[in-house]
Order: structure tokens, then sequence, then C-alpha cells
């Protein structure tokens, strides 16, 4: 065996640069599925470490009633040895908070101490000053320093007692630990909470905390905390850490155990992210990814690896006959060949896997700020984490690949034929077809005639290549299938960028006039009500109110726009209106049934929720001008006219896409007001009260109801006395002004701001949006500083309304966010297809070079009678052009059906767009080709010419 | 003026201690349609004197004059068209095109000069060769004496200024053996066709008109066979 182990080293020498190729392939395959498996831990590290971060590191708690079943169950804890660790909330009461406070931090105030490891099980950590340590200290939620004269060293006195009347019922089956989980939980029961034995408490703040953990919520709200000594009812929250837990259920038991009396909740996310919870279907899907990502990486090794030990034993198979005819066994000679692959595996999988935790090392570097920004998680890096076993399993799985992949060319090397083998000259193998071709090239005539494109090319070089290709057995097949896959591989890539990018383009369809906006509304009352009430009155009302708004927000973007950093952009209002469109300027997005924009009604017309937005004159006169449009025509507001928008995203009871709504210009109806039974002003929604074509239309509706009618109730037109108002759609636009944002999703309508002093086209009060860029390019301080100022100005003492809400959009962050996810799964969709490709172009080069090194004594007759440098470079580049052209056109094909299949599936769910194909990947792809090709050929022609033409000759 | 004349012709292989002298400044001349049959022990340089009269090989040093013009002051492609038209080259192991037909492997030479093939003289030499029959044969198809017939075929294609036959029968049987070196003989004594045959069977050099014996790369005897 010695003599053969000798024999594969330097089989392996021999041809260095298969060898090399083959390794490297090899350390490819290793690389990816540890890239694969790492990637898999590190975010499962990940998820565990941003879940410990944010609501600590507890695996159950036990809430227990008093302070005896607290002592008892903590001693039991201490005696058990699974138990590493606890962690007591102590609860001292609730204050009820004055209105003020309420309208920012809820009802009630929670008050308990903490006593353990707050820090690591409860992730409980001031932002600001230090934990309470006495009676007398308190560290509270960071929102209690909007309050003036709360900070840190300020004393704060709260009414604490005891919580009654809370009898809420929690679903036993949802042991759920998030605030937002229990806080949407359905409540039972009597809901009058009130404290009960309230006494004044002065605390001195010592600290206060941004993160609200799990410890640190409570159903009103968040907890203040306060140190030990203080008192309290004795109920209390024990948390506990335990080691070497195998199941969900076995934390649940242990904790049972300890605290039998108590209700007992898991840290299921966290257990998930353990790996112990029984419910860890996340898990299943990571398993399920990470098995297909591994059998792909493996199918695609196999293709490289079988391909390289296929050629080496054909290139040996002489070799192989003469070990076999000096008395080597069957199984020496297997044994040989899976020893090859073993050295092959050997020099390779170790490189692999430096390169795949390298690979993943530089990606997380990159990526990572990214990866944990969109975990929202900034607090916890994403990064590498190594798990041993994995890295095994890596190991194991290539080695793996390797052997099956030298399995099937060993035993052919162990079953050849010994006086076959030894006459073999590693001539090309000639086809039955090839041969009949060849019979029949014998007319005098046509005798170097034809030979198609490639001869017209390459003259007589392309004409050789034509009859290499047609008469030898198809050598360049496994070049080929490697070059589709690798074809295959990157368009698949490319179109799964492209439409992930027209998702988020839909998605993000109100493309923003500026970085940052800030946003307000009104609050919803002042409707007049009571008797008598018409129509025409509740129009008035609401265009006088409509007047003085915009009065109101004129003067708030001019007080926006005086911020020292503001740029200021624009601004609208803009709002729904119940309108009626004619037959004739419907659009054709309401023809279909299920429409989700809008209800055709029997007559032809279309009942649809106009969208009106008023936009500032200069830049409506601008639009306007743009369009070709007289701009002093839309200022009249006894005559309104707007500019209609062509088209708006909808669900045409399929797919979501963008429909026509507007076809042509007309007078659309808007039904200004309605009041029902003269007392009451109504809303109109769309639908239909029957199924019938004239039932479609507006369904009225009562939103405060009286003693006849119960807000919501469903009301008949015939009862409801309706005001319209006619405006004039003056011009269809394909696009909306910047300021007026995306396509929306309902008809859209653009008038000038002069309009909003007479005129109230909203149903509901008008949204203000102003836009703004900032000077200094830091928009997310500009976002701060102006919802600052926005909160100042319209929460101001003695402004004219009371607001519903303020807010601010930074749509540069949105759109970083949405082009940081995009980066991400991009560059991870690119990073394995980019390495597969290159698994696969490997192949390409392996094929293509063995193939031509494999002909060197060929090549050399030609040489030898007379062939020159050139002709012979045309040859092989017209054989290379064929097999490039054998894997790219079929690549190409089916690249097509997957993005066809790719658009199919996004178009279930968004249509509107047409299917593009990936050009500029398809360019990629043919670039690719020529390049693998051109390397291939360029050193397999080396190879070749660098051989001496006597010596090939000589070769046998 | 000779038609070839080989003068000072050095081949050297290898560096230093590894070096071989191949061809050991050789000198000698043919006459157009003289049948020279070079002789010599395995090793002796035989072949490689053969190659670099092909234009195949370069010399270290020295010159290969066909027509009196120097064949290596040419360039790679003009040594290729010299190979293509001046010579003629017919090796021990035929050498064919495996996927070329016999009639494509006769006429390469002609089609890599991009000329028509001249359809009488390759009718003649498949008549002459006893190949008609087999003219769409593939080599993988024919015994050895029909490939070996096939190679000379195509030396004698493009009636070349010189044949150069390297142990054409080397890997023939005695019949098979017999009837090539009657072919080559025929070639030289009808057509003219100056020929230069390697080989290391004495009776087969007897046939010749001149014998020239090479030993360690160097002529040890050159003599003229008198019938």
């Amino acid at each position: 065996m010695k003599g053969l182990t000798n024999y594969t080293v330097k089989s392996l020498r021999a041809n260095k640069v298969r060898t090399l190729v083959t390794v490297v392939g090899v350390a490819l395959a290793a690389a990816l599925v540890c890239a694969v498996f790492t990637t898999f831990t590190s975010l499962a590290h990940f998820l565990y470490e941003a879940e410990a971060s944010y609501a600590g590191t507890w695996m159950a708690v036990a809430d227990t009633a008093d302070a005896a079943e607290t002592e008892a169950g903590l001693e039991a804890a201490e005696a058990d040895a699974s138990v590493t660790g606890t962690a007591v909330l102590h609860q001292l009461g609730y204050a009820e908070l004055t209105q003020e406070q309420q309208n920012r931090l809820g009802q009630f105030q929670a008050v308990a101490s903490v006593e353990g490891d707050e820090q690591g099980l409860l992730s409980i950590q001031p932002a600001d000053g230090r934990m309470p340590q006495t009676a007398d200290e308190i560290m509270l939620y960071s929102g209690w320093r909007t309050f003036e004269g709360v900070q840190l060293g300020s004393r704060i006195t709260l009414p604490v007692g005891q919580l009654v009347g809370e009898e809420f019922s929690v679903p036993a089956s949802e042991s759920s630990i998030t605030v937002t989980d229990f806080g949407s939980e359905e409540v039972n029961g009597t809901v009058e909470p009130h404290v009960e034995g309230a006494q004044e408490r002065t605390f001195t703040v010592v600290g206060f905390y941004d993160k609200v953990s799990y410890a640190l919520s409570d159903l009103y709200g968040t907890v203040a905390l306060t140190g030990q000594g203080a008192g309290g009812t004795g109920a209390a929250q024990v948390f506990m850490t335990m080691a070497d837990a195998e199941s969900a259920e076995e934390v649940q038991r242990t904790a049972e155990e300890l605290f039998p009396d108590a209700r007992i909740e898991l840290h299921t996310a966290l257990l998930r992210y353990m790996g112990i919870a029984s419910n860890a279907s996340i898990w299943s899907t990571f398993y399920g990814l990470v098995c297909v990502l591994v059998g792909v990486i493996m199918l695609a090794c196999v293709s490289l690896i079988f391909n390289a030990f296929n050629i080496s034993v054909a290139e040996r198979i002489r070799q192989f006959g003469l070990l076999s005819s000096v008395g080597a066994t069957r199984g020496q000679l297997r044994r040989a060949v899976l020893l090859e692959a073993c050295l092959v595996a050997v020099a390779g999988i170790p490189l692999g896997l430096l390169l795949g935790l390298g690979g993943c090392w530089v990606t997380f570097a990159c990526l990572g700020p990214s990866i944990a920004d969109l975990a929202g998680a900034m607090s916890v890096p994403f990064e590498v984490s190594v798990d041993g076993r994995m890295l095994v399993l890596s190991a194991a799985l290539t080695l793996l690949t390797v052997l099956v992949s030298a399995w099937v060319p060993a035993a052919r090397a162990s079953r050849m034929n010994i006086i076959d083998a030894i006459r073999t000259s590693g001539a090309a193998d000639i086809s039955k077809r090839g041969a009949a071709r060849a019979q029949k090239a014998v007319v005098p005539e046509r005798l170097w005639k034809g030979g198609g494109a490639g001869a017209r090319l390459f003259g007589v070089g392309g004409k050789l290549a034509h009859i290499t290709r047609k008469r030898s057995k198809a050598k360049g097949r496994a070049a080929s299938v490697s070059l589709a896959l690798a074809v295959v591989l990157l368009m698949t890539a490319g179109s799964l960028s492209l439409f992930l990018s027209t998702l988020l383009d839909a998605v993000s369809d109100d493309e923003p006039a500026a970085e940052v906006a800030v946003t307000a509304q009104v609050a919803r009352d002042g409707e007049p009500t009571g008797e008598p009430l018409t129509a025409a009155g509740v129009t008035e009302a609401r265009n006088a109110s409509m007047a003085a708004q915009k009065a109101f927000y004129q003067d708030a973007f001019d007080d926006l726009a005086a911020m020292p950093n503001a740029l200021p952009v624009g601004w609208r209002l803009s709002g729904r209106m119940p309108a009626v469109l004619p037959a004739d300027v419907a659009g054709s997005g309401y023809d279909g049934e299920n429409v989700a924009i809008g209800q055709k009604m029997a007559d032809g017309s279309v009942a649809t929720e106009a969208r009106v937005f008023y936009v500032e004159d200069g830049a409506f006169d601008a639009y306007a001008e743009s369009l070709g449009l007289d701009a002093a025509a839309f200022h009249e507001a006894g005559a309104p006219r707007a500019i209609g928008i062509r088209q708006a995203y909808g669900n045409d009871g399929q797919t979501y896409q963008l429909l026509e709504t507007l076809a042509a210009p007309g007078n659309v109806t808007m039904l200004t007001a309605g009041v029902y039974d003269g007392t009451l002003p109504v809303k109109f929604d769309l639908g239909a009260v029957g199924t019938a074509p004239e039932d479609r239309g507006f369904v009225p509706y009562l939103e405060w109801g009286n003693q006849q009618v119960s807000p919501g109730e469903v009301l008949s037109m015939a009862d409801v006395e309706v005001a319209t108002t006619s405006i004039e759609v003056a011009a269809i636009a394909d696009e909306p002004p910047a300021i007026a944002g995306g396509w929306g999703e309902s008809a859209k309508l653009i008038v000038p701001m002069s309009l909003a002093d007479e005129l109230c086209l909203t149903e509901e009060q008008p949204m203000f949006r102003s836009f703004f860029n900032p000077i200094d390019g830091d928009h997310a301080a500009l976002a701060q500083e102006l919802n600052d100022a926005g909160h100042a100005y319209f929460q101001r003492d003695g402004s004219p309304f009371e607001m519903s809400f303020v807010s601010y959009n930074d749509y540069r962050a949105e759109a970083d966010s949405n082009q940081m996810l995009a980066t991400v799964v991009n560059v991870f969709c690119l990073l394995f297809t980019g390495i597969l490709a290159l698994i696969a172009l490997a192949n390409v080069f392996n094929t293509v070079t063995n193939s031509l090194i494999l002909r060197r004594r060929e090549f050399a007759v030609m040489r030898s009678v007379g062939m020159s440098t050139r002709q012979f470079r045309r040859m092989i580049a017209d054989e290379c052009t064929g097999f490039g052209i054998a894997g790219l056109v079929p690549g190409l094909i089916l690249s097509v059906g997957v993005a066809y299949l790719l658009w199919l599936t996004v178009s279930l769910s968004l249509g509107g767009f047409g299917f593009v194909f990936p050009w500029a990947y398809a360019g990629i792809a043919v670039a690719m080709t020529a390049v693998a090709m051109g390397i291939a050929v360029a050193y397999g022609m080396h190879r070749c010419r660098a051989d001496n033409v006597v010596e090939a000759l000589r070769t046998e | 003026m000779s038609m070839l004349a080989v003068s000072h012709l050095t081949k050297i292989y290898g560096e230093g201690e590894s070096q071989t002298i191949a061809l050991d400044d050789v000198t000698f001349a043919v006459e157009e349609g003289e049948f020279v049959a070079i002789v010599g022990s395995s090793g002796s340089g035989k072949s490689t004197l053969l190659h670099l009269m092909g234009g195949v090989d370069r010399p270290t040093s020295g010159k290969v004059l066909l027509n009196g013009s120097d064949v290596y002051a040419r360039t790679d492609d003009e040594l290729a068209v010299f190979r293509r038209r001046e010579v003629g080259l017919v090796y021990q192991f035929y050498n064919l095109v495996p996927v070329l037909n016999v009639v494509e492997n006769m006429t390469l030479p002609v089609a890599l000069d991009g000329r028509a093939v001249n359809q009488p003289r390759l009718a003649s030499l498949l008549d002459t060769l006893g190949l008609r029959g087999r003219e769409g044969h593939l080599p993988s198809q024919l015994s050895g004496g029909q490939q070996q017939r096939v190679a000379i075929g195509r030396a004698l294609m493009n009636a070349p200024a010189v044949v150069l036959a390297d142990e054409p029968t080397g890997n023939l049987d005695t019949k098979n053996s017999a009837e090539i070196m009657q072919l080559l003989r025929d070639s030289n004594r009808v057509l003219g066709q100056t020929m230069v045959v390697i080989t290391h069977d004495e009776e087969i050099a007897l046939a010749a008109d001149r014998v020239i014996a090479v030993e360690d790369g160097r002529i040890v005897r050159d003599e003229r066979i008198r019938r």
C-alpha cells in the first residue's frame, strides 16, 4: 500500500494546477458549509444575547402572594443545585398619577424593590445615575424627566397604596413575557382599578432607566425601583435561572416544585433561543433553510469534485492498467483514488474552515451593525460565534462530499480492463454518431467545406473545432453543465435582488419630498350637533374650521421653518372625502369585482374615497405650469378645480398593484356633509347593502349615535340629507407633485392651498405634513429638533386647537433602513451565489483545461503538419466558444424560467409591475462565461504551447 | 547545390549537469531524389536530427538549408508554412488526428494552407496506398498498417521537397513493414520523391541509396549503397 500511497502523492504533484483547483473547490465547499453553520450559530447567539440584553437571562418567574411563600421558595431554590441564580422584585404597591402624568406614563405607577442579580437576570441598568440603595431612594423611567423638577437628586412624592379591582384573566396558554404581549391580552372581569390605603411617600431620585425590561414593565406602565427595606405587600416576583435544563417543561417543573402555589411564567423567547423551548418553530425554519443551503452546496461541490476525479482517473487509466498488470488489486486501486480524495480534503477542509470563519468575520464586521440595527438591538453586537461542533460538522460534511464525489471514479479505476487500459492512448473518444458523420464526409467537393459560423469566423481552426465537437464524445458537457449552473445561480441572485428592490420601492411608495417631515392633526371634535342641523350647516362649519386650521398650520410651518438647521421644502394638508366619479372620469381600476379602492355603481359611476391634497400655492402653481395648465384658474373657490392623478395602488381582488383611478377630466361630486334625522352628522363608508349593483355605493353611519341609533350602525342613504360640492378635475397627471407623496391608495386630487380658505374637501380633520431638509446634513438631529419644536408649538398654552397627534418622520432614516435591509439580503444572497458560482467556474476551468491537456499529442500532430499558432489559437477559441455557448444559452433560458417563477410568486401578492429580466446580471453572466473560458483557454493553451512538439508526439 | 543541407547542426537539451548533447556538429547534404537512411542505436540522436530537418524543433546551433534557404531563419508561423508545404513527416506511431477520417487526415496540411485539395492527386494516393473504400474511416477504425499508409499519404499530399520518416515500420508487423517500405521506395523511385528514413533495421537501411550512421550525436558513417 505504501507504494500506492507514493504513487497517489506523485499523481497529485504531477498535475499541480488541477490538484490546486480541486483543493480550492473543496476549500470553497468547506468555507460555504462552515459559513452557513457559523451564520446560523451566530444568529442564534445574537438572538439569545439580544433577548438577554432586553429582558434578562431569567428562565422562569414565580408570582408569589406573600412574604412567607417568597421566603420558602427562595430557600428551596438555594438548596436546589439546578437553580444557578435568583432575583426578587418585591412589590411595594401602586401610586395613582396626576392627569398630566397619566397622559405620558399611564394611570398608575408601580413601585417595587429589587434584590439579587438585577443586572444579569433582569437586565435592569440605570441610564443615568445609579440603582437605589435605601428605602427612600428611587430610580424612575426616563419618561419622568419630561416633567419639570424631576431630575437626579430631586425629591418626588408618590401616594403609594394597594391596587384593587384589577381582576384580569390571562389565558394560561399565553405564558408570554413581553410588555406588548401582556398589554394586548384580552381583559376579563371588572375593570375599575383604583388605589386604596394610599400613603404619601417621598423618595430621592437617584437614577433613571431607558430600557424597560420585562421586570420593569407593568400592566399600567413602568415600575419605579426603590431600595430594600421599603416594606411592601409581601407579594413578589421571583426570577430564576437554571443550569443544564434540557427542556422548557423541565424549567416549568422545577419552578413549580420550588413555588408550588405561585403562578409560573417562562421566558419562552430566551428558552427558544437556547434551543430548549418545545415550540421552537423558528428553529424549524432555520434548520430547514440551513439544510437546503448545505444541500445546494454539497450538490454543486459533488459536481466539481466528481468531475475533477473523473478526469484524473480517465487521464491515468493506462497507468492504472499498468499497476494492475503488476499485481495491484482492485481494492488497492480504489483506495489509491480515495486516498487522493482524502489528501485533497485534508488540504482543502482546514483552509475552507478558516476561509468560512474569515468570510463570516468580514461580512459580519461590515453588516453586523446593520443587522443589529434591523433587529432593534444596537446594544448587542452581531458577531461571529464559533461553535466547535459546527466546525466538526462542516468538516465531516465536506469530507463526505469529497468521498462521495470520488467514489464512482475510484470504482471505475478498480474495474477497468487491464488490456483496454494499457492500449488506451488518451486519444479522443469518438461517438457512434461521430463515426457515422466521418463516413459521410468524403465527398471530394465538400472536403473541408462547411463548419458553420465557427469556420467562417475562425477559418480552418473553426472547421477543426466543429469536427471535434460533432464527432467526439461530449467532453465539454461537464463544463457546460457547470457553466449553466453558475449562470442560473448568478441570474437567480440577480432576479431576487431586482424583485426585492421592486418590493421595497412599492412598499416605500410615498416618495418623500424631503428628508424630514412633521405631521400633525387636530383632535376630532368641534363637529356641530344638536337641533336643527342641516347638511349645508355642517358643510359651512367644516369650511370655517378648514380655513382656521389652514391659518394655524401656516403659522406652524413658518415657526418650524425658523429652526436654524431646517431648510423648509413646503407643506400640505390632506384628507379623504367621499366622492362620486362619473363613468367617463372613473378609470379602469374600478372595473373588476372586489376592488378595494371604490365601488362601481349601477349607472357606471364610481363611489370612492378621494384623497384631496391641498398643496402650497407656490408649489401648486409650479406643478400646474409644469403640466402646461393655467395655474390661476385653480384658485377660485367658487368654481373649484383640481388636478387628478391617473393611478393609485389598490387590490383588484387578487393582487396589490397600480390601478387606473382617473381616466379623463370631468366633474366629480364630493359628499361634503351628511345629516341624519336633522340632528347628527353622518360619515360615509364604501360598501354595499346588498349584492346587486344598485346596492353598491356609500353606506352612511353614525359616529356618535343617539338614543335610537348606535354608533357604527348602518343607515340608509334615504334617511340622510347629503350636501355635495362639485369639483372639476381639469386635468389628469401621471405623477403627483413631490410634496403630495406617491401614488397613494385612492383617487388623488391636487388642489391649491388657497382653496382651504373657503372650501373643506376632507371628511376628517385634515392632516398637516411639512417637509424640511437638514442644512448640516444631520437628518436625525433635525427630526428631533423639529419634533420638539412641533410639540412646543402645537401643545402650547392658548393654542386654538387641541391636537390629536404630533409626530415626525425621518424619511432619510427610513430609506436608509430599507436600503440596509436590501443590502443585507443582497449581500448574503450574492455572497452565497457568488461562491457557488466560483465553485462551478472552478469546475469549468478543470474540465476545459484538462480536456485540452489530454489532447496535447493531437495538437502536437497538427502543429507538426503545419498548423500555425494563429490557427491553433482560433481552433481552441472556437471549441471553447462552443463550450461557453452550450453552457450560457441553457443557463440563460433556465434563468428566464427561474426569474419568471420568482416574478409569478411576487405577483401573487403584489402586482402592477411587469416582468423584468435582470439584464445587468445577464451581462455579468456573459462576461463571467467569457472570463472563465478565457482563463481556462489561456491556461490550457499555455500548457499545450509550452509543450515541446517533439516531446508531445512521443507521449504515449 | 544540394536540396537539403545540414550544416554543423548541434542540439543540446537541458542545462548544467543535466545537459545532454543530442546532436554534436552534424554536417551532411541530401540531393534531390535521394533515398537516405539514417541508422543508429536508440538515443543516438537520429530522431532529433529528423525533427530538426523537419522544422519541428529548433537547433542549438548550426543550420538546415532547404534549396539553399535557411529553415531556422524563419519565424514560427513561417516554419508552420514550411512544414505544410516543404516537408512531409511520417512517425512511428502514425500520429493521425483521431477525429478526422482518412481523407481529412491526408488533406489536413492542404486545408491548413487554405488551398483547394488536388483531387486527382488525392485519388491517386488513395489508390496507391490501398486506402480506396476506407476514405471515411477514422484512425481508430484502421489497422496499424493502414494508419501508417494514411500518414504517408498525408506526407505526400503536398508533394513536398522531402519526406522525413521516423521509424515508419517500428510499430508494424513484418508484412506491413515490407509493404510500407515498398510504398516509400516507390514514392522515391516512381515519383522522384526525396526521402530520409530513420531506422535501426539494417535490412531496411540497405534498401536506401545511402546510409548515414549516427552514434552519440555524431555521424560515424556516411556511405552510398552500390547495387
